[in-house]
């Protein structure tokens, strides 16, 4: 029966009461009024321990009786007809156990899976590839946005399903999104201030530590999977279907997972590769990707080319915002990156048309906040531009065009943490000329973000009560090392007042309930309140046992906290051990399935960055010194891990904006820096201070209140970096990643031009 | 990876003996963190590998006669760690993360020949000599800059080695680079320079030619007309026009000829400074031999 209940919605200073029709059987939320002993408080990650010491056993680390290693035979050319694959030679090499070839007729990027062998060791496989002769009859290719993006490029579809060209087009354009609300030309024209930029952005590597990875065991009809995913479930009935077997008689494992970012939704062709190897062999195959593969062929985040066009009136409105964006991800994948101009800022008049270009390269995947920091990227600068062209501070400028409060209050704060007022430049490169040599410059700039999930009405949690007090929480789904884990056994220590280290948790594992993959920021807020639920319907049972054991009324309060349940007035009670020892059987299992939402104070996460940077204006050479993430998610549940989301998203990001770049041989058509060696990722002394200033935004969309962290905290900082460097230097850089070249070509750009 | 014959000898005169007979195609092995990674990758085709790891006496650091004496197999953590020229200091800081710092050695980055050597340009800048040794004809001295010849490429001859390098003692010195990050990155343009007791300069810059490239005619018109303002933009024009630096995924040709300048003026404006660059004060005795 639906309910109607009062809840205290918003973040400190800004609350409201609201009204919130409960769907049948669902607690109350968590409201800024609630009084709670185990969540909001840090909680060290259940698996900590055994993740540094070693014990924590991953994809990679899976041994089983007879097993099998495979490898992949990979395509050698960026485009080619593939005219036969001979494996008579592997075949015979001692110790292949099994070849499986794939119908490959045409090649489309260096790297693309051909076939894979099984073989006693990685060693024999290895030595079995080398001896695969592959006929190909080579076509011309295409690996650069621009190039691919010309009338007269090859058509990287071709002789397959894809484009096709239209007279003096690109074949390799897809129009892949438009979206537009008010009149743009309308909102130009009455423009007194215009910015229009181009801005570009590179293809970025997902660089999970664990590379893509799975064992296939296949016996009798049923297959035990282990695989690094972030999506369980989907495996299973990828898995299901290759080996053309019921969903149920796959099961599949992944209790650890050393990073997905987005490029570990399904089995993969390797995967499948390895379950049809299984059944071939009859024996455990394992199909461990290396570096170099997982650097080519599972994923990026595709470059992009952003023309923006805003206008805004006398007063510094924001009166029409427009982009048009191209970008690759490779043979497949979405490049958009207008959503950031979309969905910020409070304008009547916007378009946003986005397109996919199609380049002989590996496949785009989700990357954390896809298209967002790139969009970002772009939209900051410009508003910036707009900002100052109209005379407006910057932080002003975003505050009066966006009625957002949390937002808003998040750049009084973030202004505050990093000394806006008295620290910024007034006039962009106009700073102390700090260093030795009065070589360096510091500056400040600011960037918005903005994420949209509050999670969905899919998948359940169990709770098992056992009767020495025991409790688990069990879920199918994964922690890909967002510390899921850790916050189901919380939300469930909250409900039966106990310490979330007395509460065993279950994760990873198919034969538990449905949980949906981590994609989206959505794990947390979907996964939380159905632990809540399960943990809710275990206490309204113990309730109802405890008042009969204590002998009070049907409607008696009782308080669980500290591992005992007693009466209101503290005048009777049991331990929650003791009690659970009263239970009518000897597990009790209680489900909790993930409700619809309820009402949302706010759909969106906002989060704003702000960086200070220090730049050696003859080399070049940025250094960031601190970022400060102001970052809300709902109700942040265990700000432990939360913070450790936002340090790992900054560094991400601030990697993203000054070092890692992937590159194309335009001659060859491969990566030509597909390792961590020449893909450079920000090490340890490249950290600046981060100051995390977590928002507490008390939602309401369900029961915990928690929204997504895994994403938002990416999105503002590249564009907060950027903005610091012109403040810091006077001239901008429009492109990612901030090298040194790009820089000093800045600087030389503004003082040719004179300054902007 | 492919087999290879693997030799350890226990003496300097038996590794010789070795190499004598193996000649180009026995591989001197010191740290490893060349020859092993190149092997395991593919790139280097390894016959025979030479170990030098039990071979008394080749490391150890002293002063002698107005020079620092550092052996071949003396590693990047020990200089570190001792009270050696500025120069070589901060580049012995710079090569890779720790691990390959306790591992990797002088004479290995010296035989390994790479345009990208951080210690290999602040020996140069800082006039030093290497000794090689063969055993049909002994011992010969050469100055640094005179070994390399191309990337991977000296005029150390098959039967010889490296077993010293002579670093003249009394020099002021410096050296900067710039990385892709901040710690194990290989060199995206590095230089080093110092001034002798009698004003002499010497300057020298990685990643901009086929080899370390020291830039004599430089340091000719500096010797001539000394540190002044005018004197260093011309050297840093001199510096910007002697390179020849290709364009690769850490950077482009542009970038690393203007750095070549940039970083020729930014060492010598602080060599010319009246403040003696400080080297680190030794942390222990123990490496000298």
């Amino acid at each position: 029966m639906a309910k109607r209940v009062k809840a205290k919605l918003g973040f400190p200073g800004h609350i409201e009461s609201v009204e919130i029709e409960l769907p049948p059987g669902e607690p109350a939320p968590w409201d800024a009024d609630s009084k709670l002993a185990v969540i909001g408080k840090d909680a060290t990650r259940h698996d900590a321990l055994a993740k540094v010491t070693g014990k924590a056993r991953y994809t990679t680390d899976i041994k089983r009786p007879g097993m099998l290693y495979a490898r992949v035979l990979r395509a050698a050319h960026a485009a080619a007809e593939v005219q036969q694959i001979d494996v008579a030679k592997a075949k015979k090499l001692a110790g292949v156990k099994g070849v499986v070839v794939l119908p490959v007729r045409n090649a489309r990027f260096v790297g693309q899976p051909l076939a894979a062998i099984a073989a006693t060791s990685e060693d024999v496989a290895a030595r079995a590839l080398a001896l695969c002769k592959v006929s190909y009859k080579t076509r011309p290719f295409v690996v650069q946005l621009d190039d691919a993006m010309k009338a007269a490029a090859p058509a990287v579809h071709a002789g397959g399903a894809g484009a096709s060209a239209g007279a003096g087009k690109s074949a390799n354009i897809r129009k892949s999104k438009s979206r537009r609300r008010g009149d743009v030309a309308k909102g130009l024209r009455a423009a007194k201030h215009k910015v229009e930029a181009t801005f570009r952005t590179q293809v970025v590597l997902h660089s999970s530590l664990e590379p893509h990875g799975i064992v296939v065991d296949y016996k009798d009809g049923k297959a035990d999977v282990w695989c690094s995913t972030q999506a369980t479930f989907a495996v299973r009935d990828e898995i299901a279907k290759a080996l053309e077997i019921p969903v149920a008689r796959v099961r599949v494992h992944a209790e650890y997972v050393g990073g997905g970012f987005g490029s570990k939704f399904h089995a993969g062709t390797h995967g499948l590769l390895a379950a049809k190897l299984s059944r071939q062999t009859g024996a455990p195959v394992r199909l461990c990707l290396d570096r170099e593969e997982e650097q080519t062929a599972t994923g990026n985040r595709p470059d992009s080319l952003q023309r923006l066009t805003l206008g805004a009136d006398a007063r510094g409105q924001l009166s029409a915002m427009k982009t048009v964006s191209y970008g690759t991800g490779g043979i497949a994948g979405g490049a958009g990156t207008a959503s950031p101009l979309y969905n910020l800022y409070d304008c009547k008049s916007k378009a946003a048309v986005e397109h996919d270009v199609y380049t002989n390269a590996g496949p785009a995947a989700p990357f954390r906040a896809p298209g967002h920091p790139q969009g970002a990227f772009a939209l900051e600068q410009a508003i910036d531009m707009l900002a100052e062209r109209a005379g407006v501070d910057p932080i002003a400028f975003r505050i009066n065009n966006d009625k957002n409060p949390v937002r808003q209050a998040e750049l009084r704060r973030g202004a505050e943490r990093i000394g806006w007022d008295a620290r910024r430049n007034k006039k962009a490169g106009g700073g102390a000329k700090l260093g030795a040599h009065g070589e360096l410059r510091r500056g400040i700039g600011v960037a918005n973000g903005l994420w949209y999930n509050t999670g969905r009405a899919r998948g359940e949690i169990h709770v098992k009560l056992h009767h020495d007090g025991m409790v688990e929480v069990i879920s199918g789904g994964q922690d890909i090392g967002t510390g899921a884990r850790t916050l189901l056994a919380m939300v469930v220590a909250e409900e039966l007042g106990l310490s979330p280290s007395a509460i065993r948790t279950h994760i990873g594992d198919t034969s538990g309930p449905y949980a949906p993959g981590s994609g989206g920021s959505t794990t947390t807020p979907t996964m939380s309140p159905a632990a809540r639920k399960a943990g809710y319907r275990a206490r309204l049972r113990l309730e109802a046992l405890a008042r009969k054991v204590l002998g009070l009324g049907d409607d008696a309060a009782l308080v669980f906290a500290d591992g005992k349940v007693q009466s209101k007035d503290g005048g009777k009670q049991i331990s929650f051990k003791k009690l659970c020892a009263r239970l009518p059987e000897q597990t009790m299992t209680f489900s909790g399935p993930r409700a619809p939402n309820y009402k949302a104070y706010r759909e969106t996460t906002a989060g704003v960055q702000l960086a200070e940077v220090e730049v050696d204006i003859e080399t070049g050479v940025v250094r960031v010194v601190k970022i400060v993430a102001v970052q809300d998610a709902g109700r942040l549940l265990n700000p432990l891990t939360a913070r450790s989301q936002v340090n790992g998203a900054v560094l991400q990001g601030m990697s993203m904006a000054l070092f890692e770049e992937r590159v194309m041989d335009s001659q060859q058509g491969h990566v030509t820096n597909a390792n961590l060696e020449q893909y450079k990722i920000a090490g340890a002394v490249d950290v600046p201070e981060i100051d995390v200033q977590l928002f507490d935004v008390y939602n309401g969309s369900n029961s915990t209140g928690a929204l997504g962290l895994g994403e938002p905290p990416i999105v503002a900082t590249p564009g907060a970096i950027a903005n610091a460097v012109y403040n810091a230097i006077g001239a901008r850089v429009m492109a990612l990643p901030i090298t040194p070249a790009r820089v000093l070509a800045a600087l030389a750009a503004a003082k040719k031009g004179g300054a902007r | 990876m492919t087999d290879t014959l693997y030799y350890q000898p226990k003496s300097v005169d038996e590794a010789l003996q070795i190499k004598a007979e193996l000649g180009a195609e026995g591989t001197f092995l010191a740290g490893g963190t060349d020859v092993v990674v190149g092997i395991r990758k593919g790139k280097l085709k390894v016959a025979r590998t030479i170990d030098l790891s039990q071979v008394p006496g080749l490391d150890g650091i002293r002063r002698h006669d107005g020079f620092l004496e550092i052996g071949a197999m003396t590693t990047h953590k020990a200089l570190e760690q001792h009270d050696v020229p500025a120069a070589l200091a901060q580049s012995c800081e710079t090569v890779g993360g720790p691990q390959i710092r306790y591992l990797g050695t002088v004479g290995g980055q010296i035989g390994t020949a790479s345009p990208a050597g951080d210690v290999s340009v602040a020996l140069i800048a800082l006039k030093a000599d290497v000794e090689l040794r063969s055993a049909a004809r002994g011992t010969r001295r050469l100055p640094l800059d005179e070994v390399f010849v191309g990337p991977g490429k000296t005029v150390i001859a098959d039967d010889e080695m490296v077993t010293r390098v002579f670093v003249p003692l009394g020099r002021r010195s410096d050296f900067y680079k710039i990385g892709k990050r901040d710690a194990v990155a290989i060199s995206l343009v590095m230089a080093a320079a110092s001034v002798g007791p009698a004003g002499d300069v010497a300057i020298a810059i990685g990643c901009v030619a086929p080899v370390p490239l020291r830039i004599k005619r430089a340091e000719a018109l500096l010797d001539a007309r000394g540190l002044s303002d005018e004197a260093v933009d011309e050297a840093a024009t001199i510096a910007r026009e002697d390179c020849s630096p290709i364009s690769d995924h850490r950077g482009g040709a542009d970038y690393r000829r203007a750095m070549a300048g940039t970083l020729t003026k930014r060492l010598l404006s602080r060599l010319r400074e009246v403040t003696p660059v400080k080297a680190k004060p030794a942390e222990s005795s123990a490496e000298v031999a």
